[in-house]
């Protein structure tokens, strides 16, 4: 911040400005989201808060680059509202709310001057805290508080709009500085808050791209590595820019084979056709999703196979344009539409978040209408469940997020939606099964989600995953990539073997009234080695009855449900 | 001795000695296999699932023809009897449209015929209360009309152990919604408005049956319960203690279902019936 800025005698922010600091910050933000997503405070991979925030800020900057207007209040409503579609993770979703704030704060001007600034970061807050069901100190919201309170000093001693963002950035170091103090996991790990640390990024991208040229800021990014400071050291490869994306297979085409009977052959004659072939067979019914160059000659040799049914070709590209500004890859977000009747207006539709092959047919098997491809590290954005819930034709949704980090995307879902739309509180695979075991399509909406929300508790949640850092788990060391057991959501197990580090979380779930042990097994897992650890459960345990199987899930060896 | 004689069908499976001490006629429904029929009545049900295995196909039912019906209320008419006719739910099986189109073409001024809406252990409930009323002097229309009112106050619920015969047998209904369920999933069913529907999915036996005790009205003044089951006896005789428990007033019984029910339940099948009034 040493550059004198051309701009700094300037006494406004017009529309140019506000443009120039969303699309530079966001490219700014980008070259530091792997800082970010290194504070973890858990050792097991999760949402990476930087990668969210970072395409969070890619909406908003999408927004702000297709601007064509002079008004800076309505450039920041677009961005606002861009940025919460675009919104992924929790704190994806705060940051959207304080843009929205900011929004509010500015609209209907033309310019902002100094103190207009001041307040809209005020209402920032106010619209981050509202967010958050239960808001906790040592997170965002008290960098973004405290960064509020540095705009606001200094706007009140006059300083133009430059020293308010500077003494905001301050204000908001100090604050990031403080959270090991306020939340006693982020001192037992030895890192600041992760949402907080965006923030300042955020506003120092904002800052940086006002005292550059916008064609300067990405070839800067070494800029942002010398004054990222208090965050750790940061990862100097930020990548460039991305091209467009290029589809070579852009139709995405999904249909239904009846009477098939010979599918690992039609798998096979599919091959060559596309990628991202998926042949899910059941009942004699066989679900086929590919990617495509071609659509036709699917289609032609699909029929050879059995007659054809709900038939739908999506150009990727459509889905695709409005991304491919956005300085980071995204994983593509499918949706598959369940293969139950359609339902009607007075319905209640299903809309559930998931990832693995299995686990997604388990859902849409059980009654989900849409999946939302998505899960931990793969936090889908608000904008893929409000599809999601447009394309469903029924007024009432219930949304099943799965994960405790889609929580606040599902529930601006919720806001934004004219149906009415319920968040049930399911915060793991496990915990969303049995809420879609309890649902009863013969019973109200009401009597629903309550009987949902009632079976979150009758199920243990358990996952295996492995260390992504070295870390003490009740007193003992845990080596990095060792495998670790999950129940609820806190570390019970650690080991050097699968199947025991396996055996000893079960242990520790199981108590007498359990009955029922579900083993999804995840896509690195062969079948003989889940059976065999079916199997050993099974021997462990000869009270349980013990369920199998494949959840094609990524990151978890196993998840469990226990009831 | 009574003017009121009683007609029911099997799927009541009332016992030897309640027919004989009521003095009811049992119209048998037949189990057809391709070789040949057995009436519907409790039967060893170890034996009769091997022999459908046998058969390697379901065996499909057959409610009394309206021959059956006419012939028997002309034989109590003209004993000089007037005639109730009780019978499972309409929504479940021809029989009760049967009986009534025989009904009228014998004589409808004498002859009532009620749909129960259920069966198996609560059809047995109204057969067995009707012969009471019958006994205690009520005539044909104060005995139906009580009939009428309690058909409102029974329920009957029941749990598979598995859907498959109910698919085989296309009697699931509202339960549709179950079928190829990737996981194990135990369905509550119950009669609702004389139909099998769904009351609520669980996945394991000790959560359905405590689910399915859930609905016995306990506070009821006068409650008269049966567990209902298929080669299950064990786990009869446990939910009959938990009824006990749940309500020490509740007069509880076990009652079997025979071939008919059992075809379509599976073996293994447990459930509970009850009459609630106050």
């Amino acid at each position: 911040m040493t550059n004198s800025s051309r701009r700094a005698e300037e006494p406004v922010i017009t529309a140019a400005d506000f443009q120039k600091m969303i699309v530079g910050a966001s490219y700014f933000f980008d070259g530091e989201k792997e800082t970010i997503n290194a504070l973890n405070v858990f050792p097991v991979p999760d949402g990476d808060t930087g990668t969210n925030m970072s395409m969070t800020l890619a909406a908003a900057a999408e927004a702000a680059l297709n601007y064509r207007g002079g008004a800076v209040g309505d450039i920041a409503v677009r961005t606002a509202s861009s940025a919460l579609m675009g919104a992924r993770g929790n704190s994806g979703v705060i940051l959207s709310q304080l843009l929205r704030g900011i929004a509010r704060g500015l609209q209907k001007k033309k310019v902002a001057y100094p103190d207009d600034l001041s307040k809209a970061f005020q209402y920032g807050v106010v619209y981050a805290y509202k967010a958050v069901s239960r808001p906790v100190e040592g997170t965002i919201l008290t960098v973004a508080r405290e960064t509020a309170r540095g705009a606001r000093s200094a706007a009140r001693g006059g300083e133009d709009f430059l020293k308010i963002i500077e003494s905001a950035i301050k204000s908001g170091r100090e604050a990031l500085a403080r959270t090991p103090e306020m939340l006693p996991a982020l001192k037992e790990a030895g890192v600041v808050d992760a949402g907080g640390l965006g923030l300042v990024v955020f506003l120092e991208g904002c800052l940086f791209s006002v005292q550059h040229a916008l064609g300067e800021i990405p070839a800067r990014k070494e800029a942002g590595e010398m004054e990222a400071g208090g965050g750790g050291t940061v990862d100097s490869k930020a990548s460039p820019p991305k091209d467009s994306l290029r589809l070579t297979r852009p139709y995405c085409t999904e249909l239904i084979v009846a009477g098939n009977s010979e599918v690992d052959r039609l798998k096979e004659k599919l091959g060559p056709l596309g990628d991202s072939l998926l042949v899910v067979e059941q009942d004699n019914l066989c679900r086929v999703h590919l990617h495509t160059a071609d659509p036709g000659a699917v289609l032609t040799l699909c029929a050879a196979y059995g007659s054809l049914h709900k038939i739908k070709i999506d150009n990727m590209a459509d889905q695709h344009r409005h991304i491919s500004s956005l300085p980071t890859p995204v994983e593509a977000v499918i949706t598959l539409s369940g293969s139950k009747e359609q339902k009607g207006k007075d319905d209640t539709g299903i809309i559930a978040v998931s990832f693995g092959e299995g686990i997604k047919e388990l859902f849409l098997n059980l009654g989900a209408d849409e999946i939302v491809y998505g899960g931990q590290t793969m936090n889908p954005r608000v904008e893929d469940l409000f599809n999601a819930v447009q394309r469903l034709p029924t007024d009432r949704v219930i949304l099943l997020p799965n994960n405790k980090n889609i929580q606040m995307v599902a529930q601006q879902v919720q806001k934004l939606c004219a149906g009415e739309v319920a968040v049930i509180g399911s915060r793991t695979i496990a915990q969303g099964l049995a809420a879609l075991v309890a649902f009863n399509p013969a019973a109200g909406f009401d009597h629903n989600l309550r009987a949902m929300e009632a079976s979150l508790q009758q199920v243990k949640s358990g996952e295996l995953t492995y260390a992504t850092r070295e870390t003490v788990i009740e007193g003992k060391k845990v080596a990095r990539g060792a495998y670790l057991g999950l129940y609820d959501g806190q570390l019970c197990s650690a080991g050097e073997e699968i199947a025991t580090t396996g055996l000893h979380l079960i242990a520790r779930m199981l108590d007498e009234n359990d009955e029922l042990v579900t083993i999804l097994y995840g896509k690195t897992i062969t079948r003989g080695e889940a059976e065999t650890f079916a199997a050993a459960v099974e021997k462990a345990h000869p009270g349980v009855e013990v369920e199998l199987k494949y959840g094609g899930q990524p990151i978890y060896y196993y998840i469990l449900a226990v009831e | 001795m009574s003017k009121i004689a009683l007609v029911t069908d099997s799927t009541a499976y009332l016992t030897g000695e309640e027919i004989a001490r009521c003095g009811v006629t049992v119209i048998p429904l037949t189990v057809n296999f391709e070789e040949g029929f057995i009436y519907d009545e409790i039967v060893d049900t170890e034996e009769f699932f091997a022999r459908v295995d046998r058969a390697g196909k379901l065996p499909f039912t057959s409610q009394p023809s309206g021959g059956q019906f006419t012939e028997v209320y002309r034989q109590l008419l003209e004993q000089g009897k007037e005639v109730i006719s009780i019978h499972v739910s309409s929504r479940l099986s021809g029989t009760f449209e049967n009986s009534a189109a025989a009904a009228s073409g014998v004589d409808s001024s004498k002859i009532t015929v009620i749909d129960s809406l259920t069966t198996s252990a609560p059809l047995a409930f109204l057969v067995l209360a009707a012969a009471q009323w019958a006994e205690e002097g009520l005539n044909r229309a104060g005995i139906s009309a009580r009939l009428e009112q309690a058909v409102g106050e029974l329920g009957s619920y029941f749990i598979p152990q598995t859907l498959e015969y109910m698919k085989k047998g296309g009697r699931i209904g509202g339960a549709q919604a179950l079928l190829g369920s990737l996981l194990q999933i135990r369905p509550v069913l119950h009669f609702w408005k004389g139909e099998v529907a769904v009351l609520d999915k669980v996945r394991t036996q000790r959560k359905a049956i405590q689910r399915m005790l859930q609905e016995l009205p306990r506070e009821s003044k006068k409650l008269k319960a049966a567990v209902i089951h298929c080669a299950a006896p064990e786990d009869a005789a446990a939910i009959k203690e938990l009824i006990i428990k749940a309500a020490p007033h509740a007069k509880v019984e076990i009652r079997e279902i025979g071939p008919v029910l059992i075809i379509h339940g599976g073996p293994g099948l447990v459930g509970m019936g009850y009459w609630a009034h106050d």
